[in-house]
């Protein structure tokens, strides 16, 4: 069994200092990818400046991904605390955006607060529900980080199965739901076209911050992480514990699925997630498990994100460059955080 | 309906369709046995799969691009060896921003250099003489590409060498006691890289069977989870190799099943044929929990122990000379 992983890397403010640099020079091995390929770096650049919070619809776009990315992390750094991968964060959002949707689009008569919450909360239940699952097989000894990762792809093949046949909507051609009632969508802050998505993401950080620091729970997850066996001698039931934390990072993780329908797509089709769960993975460890970190790395890799839509609108440069640049930064800050802590330990 | 089960055309395209998956199957086996976890089979193979379809474009030949794949997938892999082996960084996370970088850099170098979806150089099959005139299996078996033969090959070449050699020993001993294999003088890290780069061989392979043989150019994110399929073709097969590429070609026919299927009947929804290799996967792993093969030491960074053990033989300070 793969158990006892490292958590986070001790140290913040020098580790911010190296993931910072790190990030830095991702983005630099970025614009030399771009200037190579014959785009001008300054526009580009700009561009993606602009992109960021160059207006409100765009500001508005770079908090709905670092919303879904950071819920994504917390859901993957919770059950880290017990050292449990819960890898399945993206079935888990899939799902979770799967009961938004199925909510959303019968709540029709029913007052806008009423109408999103219970589409949130259905989220939540789906997204806690896929999380079980795992969580109940690990009880049984099923390793969690392969039964989660399966169970992703049960999740998309299930919602494209019903999203094509008896979700789907009856003038679709594709894949695909149709939009949800207006009432269930995120409303946005007074006077601005801003959605409050960002505050949900927000609290939950602040509630796991809680559970990790100031529960009894979040102890015993501690202890569980350190020695399984001391754990269950100071008479913690593992199984009940375990359960009980997959099915919250399972609903969280569904929470960040339904935040993204309620207030960005509208409808779930089959093109729904690029991959939030797995981003959400590298997010966690970038913002070394800790709550803070995660909102921070989340907030950075979403306004990367909107930044790269828009420079490939003014700058025609191709989106997925901005992919390619999280995939070095995660590397990059990576290689940083871990060969910190490793030179540290060696003196 | 029964036809489409049986057919000579299932089963040909069944392994063509299985040989990406049995190909990266048997590098994940043989890197997991050396407790090297690499969850991002799908961003190794889709680069090797662009890099050959690149190279083949490019020069317009069939081998330059499968050359390039192999060096692609392992340049990939030495970045995952470098962060997971020498830094000890976690192997999840470095496997799954090898997907990210991975799906992002090719989609954007595929959009600048093969933008117009040019066809590129391809693998012909190779009809084996004599064998593929036989009615029912030359036609099934006999009329594949290359890459095929070879996937069909490996895993009782792989077989031979895990269980039957020393190197095969010395390697499943560093997946699971990475600590007792260098007490005896052997470098645990140097077999660890030397694994990595055989696995991104077979995954290079597969991803070149993807773009310059079963297809003729690379299309975004043409892996579409058959890296994740191999994944769970590792679990399902208890890391052995033979049961892995039993598990492989499954995969591949459900696959192929599911394709035919669809023209003849819609009495089962194809996503079911879709999801069934994650089901099935998870349903061995709960069958086979206590009996599983998983190496004790998979995903664990191994700390060379030679620089603590010479400091505690020091004399420390006080102590009379």
């Amino acid at each position: 069994m793969i158990r006892r992983r490292r958590l986070g890397f001790g140290g913040a403010g020098a580790e911010l200092g190296a993931a910072t640099i790190a990030t830095v020079a991702a983005v630099a091995v970025g614009a030399a990818v771009i200037a190579a390929s014959g785009h001008n770096v300054i526009d580009a650049a700009s561009a993606l400046v602009n992109g960021v919070a160059g207006d409100q619809t765009q500001f508005r776009s770079t908090l709905d991904n670092a919303t879904v990315l950071i819920l994504a992390a917390l859901a993957v750094s919770l059950p880290v605390r017990a050292g449990l991968f819960n890898i399945g964060g993206e079935g888990q959002l899939l799902m979770g955006a799967l009961g938004a949707a199925f909510v959303g689009l019968k709540v029709g008569g029913l007052p806008a607060p009423v109408a999103f919450l219970l589409a949130l909360a259905a989220g939540a239940v789906a997204g806690g529900l896929w999380g079980l699952i795992p969580g109940y097989l690990r009880s049984l000894g099923a390793n969690e980080i392969i039964t989660t990762l399966m169970f992703n792809f049960i999740a998309l093949w299930g919602i494209v199965w019903l999203i094509s046949g008896s979700l789907q909507a009856p003038d679709a051609v594709s894949p695909g739901t149709g939009p949800v009632q207006v009432s269930a969508e995120l409303p946005n802050f007074p006077g601005t076209f801003v959605d409050v998505g960002i505050v949900i993401a927000l609290l939950i950080a602040a509630v796991v911050l809680f559970i990790e620091r100031r529960t009894v729970f979040g102890l015993e997850l501690r202890l569980i992480g350190q020695s399984a066996d001391g754990a269950r001698f100071a008479g913690i039931s593992l199984r009940r514990k375990i359960m009980l934390v997959m099915v919250l990072s399972g609903a969280i993780a569904g929470l960040g699925g339904a935040a993204q329908l309620l207030a960005v797509q509208y409808e779930l089709t089959d093109q729904f997630s690029p991959g939030f769960g797995y981003l959400g993975i590298a997010i966690a460890f970038l913002g070394a498990t800790s709550p803070l970190g995660i909102v921070l790395a989340g907030l950075f890799f979403g306004a990367l994100t909107a930044g790269a839509t828009n420079m490939e609108l003014v700058a025609q440069v191709p989106a997925p460059v901005s992919a390619m640049i999280e995939g070095l930064a995660f590397a990059f800050v990576l290689f940083a955080l871990t060969n910190r802590a490793r030179l540290r330990e060696r003196v | 309906v029964l036809h489409a089960f049986f057919s000579s055309t299932t089963f040909a395209v069944a392994l063509g369709l299985a040989t990406p998956i049995l190909l990266a199957g048997m590098g994940e086996c043989i890197s997991e046995l050396a407790g090297v976890l690499n969850i991002g089979i799908e961003g190794t193979m889709l680069t090797a799969a662009f890099a050959g379809a690149a190279c083949s474009y490019v020069s317009g030949s069939v081998l330059v691009g499968v050359v390039g794949a192999v060096v692609s997938a392992m340049l990939v892999l030495l970045a995952h060896g470098l962060l997971t082996i020498t830094v000890g960084a976690d192997q999840i996370v470095s496997g799954v921003a090898i997907n990210v970088g991975a799906l992002g850099g090719t989609t954007f170098l595929a959009r600048l250099l093969l933008a117009d979806q040019p066809q590129v150089p391809r693998m012909d099959t190779f009809e084996v003489p004599g064998l593929s005139q036989i009615p029912f299996l030359g036609k099934a078996l006999f009329s594949q590409r290359p890459l095929t033969y070879l996937a069909l090959v490996v895993p009782f070449a792989l077989w031979f060498v895990l269980y039957k050699s020393q190197l095969g020993v010395r390697i499943r001993a560093v997946g699971d006691e990475p600590g007792a294999v260098e007490s005896v003088g052997i470098n645990v890290h140097l077999i660890r890289y030397s694994v990595l780069l055989a696995a991104a061989g077979l995954m290079g392979l597969g991803g070149a069977s993807l773009s310059i043989a079963e297809f003729n150019g690379f299309v975004e994110n043409m892996t579409g989870g058959v890296g994740f399929i191999a994944l769970a073709a590792v679990v399902f097969g208890n890391w052995r190799p033979i049961p892995i590429a039993g598990a492989a070609l499954l995969f591949g026919y459900v696959e192929s099943l599911q394709a035919e299927l669809q023209i003849v009947t819609n009495a089962v929804p194809n996503e079911f044929f879709l999801a069934l290799p994650y089901l099935v996967t998870v349903v061995v792993v709960v069958a086979a929990v206590r009996r599983d093969r998983m190496p004790t030491a998979l995903a664990r960074a191994y700390r060379p122990r030679g620089i603590r053990l010479r400091r505690r033989v020091r004399p420390t300070q006080g102590e009379p000379a």
